[in-house]
């Protein structure tokens, strides 16, 4: 695991890793709970509408940076082609480690997903919106929900293969979360628990099956934009 | 001269659009270098991918030590290659190059690699703490830093796109002999493929020549063989379209003229004021090419 880390480390920019995963995450968990503690005692329109803006502001940040990510690391990428270089490709275990990369990646992405959506959790918590219960399925719904998108989003890219189109789509994946956004900071009575369990269970099955399906494109993207092996000669 | 093949392809076909790579035949000889030789846009590096394996979307078939495929256990982990571009990304330095290396050939040996870096006096600023990215090096520092990854593989063939072209007079010396040595030292199991427009810098690593022109082979052959098959024709007659046919190409000068002809023809010269010579793989190489080549001198 370690080596898959360093390795991971290696083909992404390390500036992208640091504010993607864990800059951005710690400071939006750090004015969360600040801010949340300091406008505590006043009324819950003020409340919402700052809740409503910095949910937007992380889940907007979550798509660019995974999308980021996704260009900039080297087995995920695939939507840049010029980033799969030829000590790789020579390889005979090139595409064995770009596919544990994006394996690893799928799960790097997650847990940065749920550490963002963890400063929601705390700023409702002080707040008391809702049980305890109530706030970790809505937690969980919107981790898996823009996994969930985010996955799509990046195969999509991948699928493709055009830098300039990818940008777009990834833009049209980012309106794409509204809905989420308006859900996640709604008050948390309006949300019962019955919605947010099997809709996280629903976001759940989709994100595996998109990870699932994305990973196997990627497996069939080596072959034909790596090794440009579009006849599968076997040779 | 008997030889066994470390490549052999038979078949190899490739169309971009107008352009076609296609090779009937084409055979490495196992424990020799080979160079590959051919104007720009030629098909040599669409070649030495398709022999690498880089592409595979060819017509054909290419085997390796015998008879077996690229996908086989061992045939990729023992070819080292090094491209024109591309081959190390950007943003790396040289540390993460050794890790990667590393972590991608089982055959890689570290403290090698920084032996040969240090031999080959690449630049140490990007190993280190404040590593500079490989990208802010020169052209020739970049190519040092390929080939020192791959020589520090054990590997029994080595493919090499163009690695004279962006090195110094003094490192492409060098880079000779480090040819050489690794040939002598693989007691005959080892091979060399490599492609250059540097044909006299490269003519002392080089045993066996193929040139390749439009996506076809003119030639291919031991270069003692080619030379002995290949004679140059000075003369300072006048040169007849009957003298024209008996060569390869010719240079007509203000005294004379001077060319190359296949040895086999030189009768046809008998009783003409001509002397001829041995001509070098560079003249040799050159001839082969003008015969369809689309270069002329430019009105300036």
């Amino acid at each position: 695991m370690i080596k898959m880390i360093k390795s991971y480390n290696a083909y992404t920019s390390k500036l992208i890793v640091f504010l993607a995963y864990v800059l951005f995450p710690v400071f939006i968990i750090f004015v969360f709970s600040v801010l949340t503690f300091s406008i505590r005692t006043n009324n819950s329109q003020e409340f919402n509408i700052v809740i409503t803006v910095l949910t937007a502001i992380v889940m907007a940040y979550l798509i660019v940076a995974n999308c980021l990510a996704d260009r900039f690391s080297i087995g995920t990428i695939l939507v840049n082609n010029l980033q799969a270089n030829e000590m790789v490709k020579t390889s005979p275990k090139g595409e064995k480690t770009i596919l544990n990369v994006a394996t690893w990646d799928i799960f790097v992405k997650f847990f940065s997903t749920v550490a963002v959506f963890l400063g929601i959790f705390i700023a409702r918590y002080y707040y008391r919106q809702g049980t305890v219960l109530q706030l970790i399925g809505i937690m969980i719904l919107c981790a898996f929900s823009t996994h969930f998108i985010t996955s799509l989003v990046c195969w999509i890219c991948r699928k493709i293969e055009n830098t300039s189109i990818a940008v777009v789509i990834q833009s049209i994946g980012t309106l794409q979360i509204l809905p989420y956004i308006i859900l996640s900071v709604l008050p948390v009575k309006a949300v019962p628990v019955w919605i947010s369990g099997p809709t996280a269970a629903v976001y759940l099955i989709l994100d595996v099956i998109v990870n699932v399906v994305g990973m196997l494109i990627l497996r069939r993207f080596i072959k034909k934009s790596w090794y440009k092996d579009v006849k599968s000669k076997g040779q | 001269m008997n030889y066994t093949d470390v490549i052999t392809g038979n078949n190899i076909n490739k169309k971009f659009g107008k352009f076609e790579l296609n090779v009937p035949e084409i055979h490495i000889p196992e424990g020799f270098s080979t160079a590959l030789v051919g104007e720009n846009g030629a098909g040599k590096t669409t070649l030495l991918n398709i022999l690498s394996g880089l592409r595979r979307d060819n017509d054909g078939e290419v085997t390796y030590f015998g008879e077996k495929k690229i996908t086989d256990d061992g045939v990729m982990e023992s070819i080292g290659f090094t491209g024109t571009k591309n081959y190390l990304l950007p943003h790396w330095t040289g540390d993460q190059v050794r890790e990667l290396s590393a972590l991608l050939f089982d055959n890689f040996d570290k403290e090698k690699f920084d032996s040969i870096c240090k031999s080959l006096n690449i630049d140490s600023a990007i190993f280190g703490a404040k590593a500079k990215r490989i990208s802010k090096l020169s052209d020739g520092n970049i190519m040092k830093l390929m080939l020192a990854s791959v020589f520090a593989r054990k590997t029994d063939l080595l493919i090499l796109d163009e690695p004279a072209s962006p090195l110094d007079p003094l490192m492409r010396d060098l880079l000779g002999d480090i040819l050489r040595t690794y040939i002598a030292e693989g007691n005959g199991k080892r091979s060399i493929l490599f492609s250059t427009h540097n044909i006299s810098d490269m003519e002392d690593v080089t045993d066996y020549i193929i040139v390749l022109d439009d996506g076809k082979i003119l030639e291919q052959g031991f270069v003692t063989d080619i030379k002995e098959k290949y004679v140059i024709v000075k003369g300072d007659c006048e040169l007849t379209e009957e003298l024209k046919k008996n060569m390869v190409s010719v240079n007509p000068g203000k005294y004379g003229f001077e060319g190359v002809a296949l040895s086999e023809k030189t009768e046809a010269f008998t009783g003409m004021n001509i002397s001829f010579e041995t001509p070098d793989l560079f003249q040799i190489c050159v001839a082969l090419l003008k015969q369809n080549s689309k270069l002329q001198m430019p009105v300036l």
